[in-house]
């Protein structure tokens, strides 16, 4: 045999083929054709079997790596697909036995083929195995399917098996990568889905659409009664609906790829003259011949498992969302009931009895649908060995199937109670709760005698399920009604303030406490109510926002003031909560007073005090970085100011001095008066920068121990040379045996320095200035004292700011910038001392300075 | 006698002109570095007696230079600190990280400088802080 090399091209080749079956076949069709055959156990091509011929064109036009092996030895015959996975393998596998073809996966093979020649479908999931479709081994994770085909007389001649990339592996890959891939992904699980499980296969072929090829599920899914091999669709499966024939001829004869996902299929499936509806995935391509659609190859997957499963589930969800939105027990049994009878078809009439406490009798629970006579006859029914369906069933703890009451023991006391309603059948289960004790049970009455089947036994066991779910539910909402009974005995021993009222807000129950606190009588409190205790100024508002809370059905949460025995106002926080029955609707309201009056002296005051601090810290802590910031910003603005100053000053000075050479008089009044004003500029940038660091909080004092005498004669001294050139004299005597001061020397130093300048400069030469300390209790008093000009009472609070300087008739011959006192008067604040004036226009003034000691 | 050398770190030009200017005029050799940086690498050229070292640089300022300044290396020489800024806190640090004075630029005349310089170099102290 010549050597071929396989391609990786799909179906489509330019091979023709002369042989009908291989005909748009591909490159295995030609490699097929060209085979010998002859040597073969299979025999020459001319001798095969229609049936294995419909099976290699099933193959030749698959998209899916597939292998055909047939016979009990397996002889192997596979499409482009397997081919191409099959990679350097490819040339020795067509036409061998697949324990020689594959001799590593011999024994593997062997019972593939023995199981699913016996009629069943192999389905491996997730298998690690090689491909060879490089040069070096790849691993992959492959999903293998392996189902029989079916000859002439239904019986297993071959196997086709499918092998797809796992799934898993498949999904995840596209998710990274684009939306085509996914989709294509998709496409890939639709086909797994049906080849993993066991899937139908099926091609029909002709103007008449006749049966070629029929896979076991795809026989046993439409029915083991029908004949379905070698006949007309239409007449095997006659009962079809016409929107699906119509949908088959148009894949067969034009071509259409057809696929549906959940498709509802009405048929009689069990050939048993009853309709039912399957859920199928269905996907149908067409059967080309000579490159014409005629036929159509059908895989068929059954749904109706996952698609009851899930439609279950739903309902279920909205049973629970019943309960969970409030419905009442009644309610959420009879929705159940009713869903379950709709679902049917055969007019079943579905009742919930329901366990008594002491376990020996069944009540009422639920039947929507039954008559009320019948239901009030089996309320209280007892359980026991021989009490019709239910009681029986609750006794024996298993279902019990009653198909004809009329002739079953177990009926004998209720025989005539039943005819009566004409119920002919009853098959009734116990409802198990979580730890396996009856609820309750739940019956199916059938106006006909009937047996059931595993649909509808699979029903009842979604009922029960659900129905113990609420069963418990509504158990768990009985022990919050006792639980309620115990609210009492909890209320009058909580230390607070506990009331119930209806609906309508009339008080119903005031516990003990009350009595305690008003010294009131229940019966007084009962006929007066809270709004007597009430402070007047909450009265009014407390009481609507209990109406509106009434009103609205809002919980409510307020404040106010109750008198107490003593006569004393205290503030309590009250809160009132709508109970509601099962129908939502308000029964009555739960509400606590709770006198807070202690905790809001402690915790509450310190907690908004801790508020309150917090508030302002971070309000000074803006300041603070604001100051910082305009800070920074005079200082370093003065020291570039001060920069060309003293460029200027240094200039001056060595011109004034004569280093450049002499000097003529102009010239040297000129330079003089530069100087000056170079000068006044540097002491007024000086004094802006005081005034900055005075401001700045980082200014920090060097407190000492010092002498206040000792201070003001300093200061005195410092002040002596100015003082003489006008004549003024300070007078001193300071008392003896003053004690010290803890403070800043420097900066007292210039407090002084400025009173006694601005003592000097606002009096007329030759005037007195006196200094007396006086020791007070806790300070010492300095006053400064002169004869001058005085201050105009409506300036006496401005000279201590900023910038100040007052008109007299003294101060267009004083210099300054106005920021003298205003330092004096921070730098006293700073030492926890202050400063006042007492002046008398132009009788003096008195700066007096007083300093804690 | 030797005539003494007096480093002035200074960042503004016309300080270094009129500071070289007096000090010159009284025989000092005067060499001019611009910035802390630039003080430290002249100062194995220069061997300076004293110097006169502005506070407020670009690139390294005064107090990065007595930190980063090896007393060890150069015990004879002596740090006078001068700055426009007039606050205690940086009068003070100056002086702890090694200045033996940190005055006020602006409120010295011509005069005045030359006698502290005077003054300093007489007192024949080491560096402050590095006996």
């Amino acid at each position: 045999m010549p050597k071929m090399k396989s391609t990786t091209k799909p179906m489509a080749s330019q091979f023709k083929s002369r042989v009908g079956f291989l005909m748009g076949g591909g490159d295995m069709a030609r490699r097929i054709e060209q085979f010998p055959w002859s040597d073969n156990r299979l025999g020459p091509l001319q001798s095969w079997q229609p049936y294995l011929k419909h099976a290699i064109s099933f193959i030749l036009n698959s998209p899916l790596r597939t292998v055909l092996l047939v016979g009990d030895d397996g002889i192997m015959i596979y499409n482009d697909a397997y081919a191409a996975f099959a990679g350097e393998r490819d040339t020795d596998l067509l036409g061998s036995q697949v324990a020689d073809g594959l001799p590593e996966a011999a024994d593997f093979h062997r019972q593939v083929l023995k199981a699913v020649l016996a009629g069943k479908t192999v389905t491996y999931v997730d298998q690690q195995l090689k491909s060879y479709r490089r040069a070096t081994d790849q691993e992959m994770w492959m999903d293998l399917n392996y189902s029989p085909v079916l000859d002439d007389g239904g019986m297993p001649f071959a196997v086709v098996g499918v092998v797809l990339e796992a799934t898993n592996r498949i999904v995840a890959e596209s998710r990274r990568s684009t939306t085509e891939t996914a989709l294509q992904a998709e496409r890939q699980r639709l086909h797994d889905l049906f080849m993993r499980a066991p899937g139908g296969i099926a091609i029909v072929t002709g103007p008449d659409l006749r049966f070629q090829l029929v896979n076991k599920p795809f026989q046993q899914l439409l029915g083991a009664g029908r004949n379905l091999a070698g006949q007309a669709l239409l007449d095997a499966v006659s009962d079809l609906d016409p929107k699906l024939i119509e949908m088959i001829r148009r894949v067969s004869f034009q071509g259409e790829r057809f696929e549906a996902h959940e498709l509802p299929v009405t048929l009689d499936w069990d050939s048993d003259g009853s309709l039912k509806t399957k859920y199928l995935d269905f996907i149908c391509e067409p059967y080309m011949e000579n490159n014409q659609p005629n036929g159509l190859i059908a895989y068929i997957y059954d749904m109706t498992q996952q698609v009851k499963s899930r439609k279950e589930v739903e309902d279920q969800n909205r049973v629970l969302e019943m309960l969970a939105g409030g419905s009442s027990f009644e309610t959420t049994l009879d929705f159940l009931i009713r869903t379950i009878e709709m679902q049917s078809s055969d007019g079943i009439l579905g009742s919930i009895l329901l366990m008594s406490d002491d376990g020996t009798s069944l009540q009422h629970g639920s039947g929507p649908s039954l008559p009320a006579s019948y239901l009030r006859a089996i309320d209280g029914i007892a359980v026991g060995p021989k009490v019709g369906s239910c009681g029986t069933a609750a006794y024996r703890k298993q279902p019990v199937f009653v198909s004809d009451i009329a002739s079953d023991p177990l009926w004998t006391d209720f025989r005539e109670l039943a005819a009566a309603h004409s119920l002919k059948a009853c098959w009734s289960t116990p409802i198990f709760g979580s730890d396996k004790q009856v609820l309750g049970t739940f019956a199916l009455y059938y106006r006909d005698v009937h047996r059931p089947t595993a649909e509808d036994k699979h029903s009842i066991e979604f009922v029960t399920r659900t129905a113990a779910l609420i069963i418990e539910h509504s158990k768990a909402e009985d022990l919050l009604r006792q639980s309620e009974e115990r609210f009492r005995f909890m209320a009058e021993t909580l230390p607070l303030k506990i009331f119930t009222a209806d609906a309508g807000g009339k008080i119903t129950y005031f516990n003990p406490q009350w009595s305690e606190f008003t010294g009131k009588s229940m019966k007084v409190l009962m006929r007066d109510g809270v709004r007597m205790f009430m402070h007047p100024e909450d009265a009014q508002s407390s009481m609507q926002t209990w109406m509106a809370a009434l009103k609205t059905g809002t919980p409510l949460q307020n404040e106010q003031r109750l008198l107490r025995h003593d006569g004393q106002y205290r503030r309590h926080v009250s809160f009132a909560r709508p109970m509601r029955d099962n129908n939502g609707r308000i029964i009555s309201w739960f509400g606590s007073m709770t006198d807070i009056e202690d905790v809001l002296q402690t915790v509450v005051q310190k907690e908004k005090l801790e508020i309150m601090t917090a508030g302002l810290k971070e309000q000074r802590a803006q300041l603070v970085a604001l100051n910082n910031a305009k800070d920074e910003f005079i200082t370093l603005s003065s020291h570039q100011l001060r920069t060309p100053a003293t460029a200027v000053k240094q200039y001056i000075h060595l011109v004034l001095g004569g280093h450049f050479g002499a000097l003529t008089p102009a010239q040297l009044r000129s330079l003089t008066i530069a100087y000056e004003s170079n000068e006044r500029q540097l002491n007024i940038i000086n004094d802006l920068l005081k005034t900055a660091q005075i401001d700045s909080n980082r200014y920090t004092l060097k407190k000492q121990n010092l002498s206040i005498v000792e201070v003001l004669r300093d200061a005195i001294a410092e002040m002596q040379s100015s003082l003489r050139l006008k004549g003024q004299v300070v007078s001193f005597d300071p008392p003896r045996g003053l004690p010290k001061l803890l403070a800043d020397r420097s900066d007292l130093n210039l407090v002084f320095i400025n009173l006694l300048e601005n003592a000097s400069k606002y009096s007329y030469p030759n005037s007195a200035i006196e200094v007396i300390v006086t020791k007070k209790p806790k300070a010492l008093e300095i006053a400064i004292i002169d004869e001058g000009v005085g201050i105009e009472k409506q300036h006496g609070r401005r000279i201590f700011e900023k910038f100040t300087r007052i008109d007299n008739e003294l101060s267009d011959t004083v210099s300054g910038t106005g920021l003298g006192l205003y330092w004096v008067k921070r730098i006293l604040a700073l030492h926890g001392g202050s400063i006042k004036v007492i002046s008398e226009p132009k009788l003096g003034s008195r700066f007096i300075v007083s300093l804690p000691l | 006698m030797k005539t003494a050398t007096v480093l002035i770190i200074e960042d503004e030009q016309i300080l270094q002109d009129v500071y070289s200017l007096i000090l010159g005029s009284k025989g000092y050799t005067v060499a001019v570095a611009e910035n802390g940086a630039e003080g430290l690498t002249k100062m194995r050229a220069v061997k300076p007696d004293l110097i006169l070292l502005d506070v407020l640089m670009p690139v390294m300022d005064g107090k990065e230079f007595l930190k980063n300044f090896d007393a060890s290396e150069f015990p004879y020489t002596k740090i006078i600190a001068y700055t426009n800024l007039s606050d205690r806190q940086t009068q003070q640090e100056m002086v702890e990280l090694g200045a033996m004075e940190c005055v006020l630029k602006s409120s010295m005349t011509p005069e005045d400088l030359l006698n502290l310089v005077g003054q300093v170099l007489e007192t024949g102290h080491k560096h402050k802080n590095r006996p």
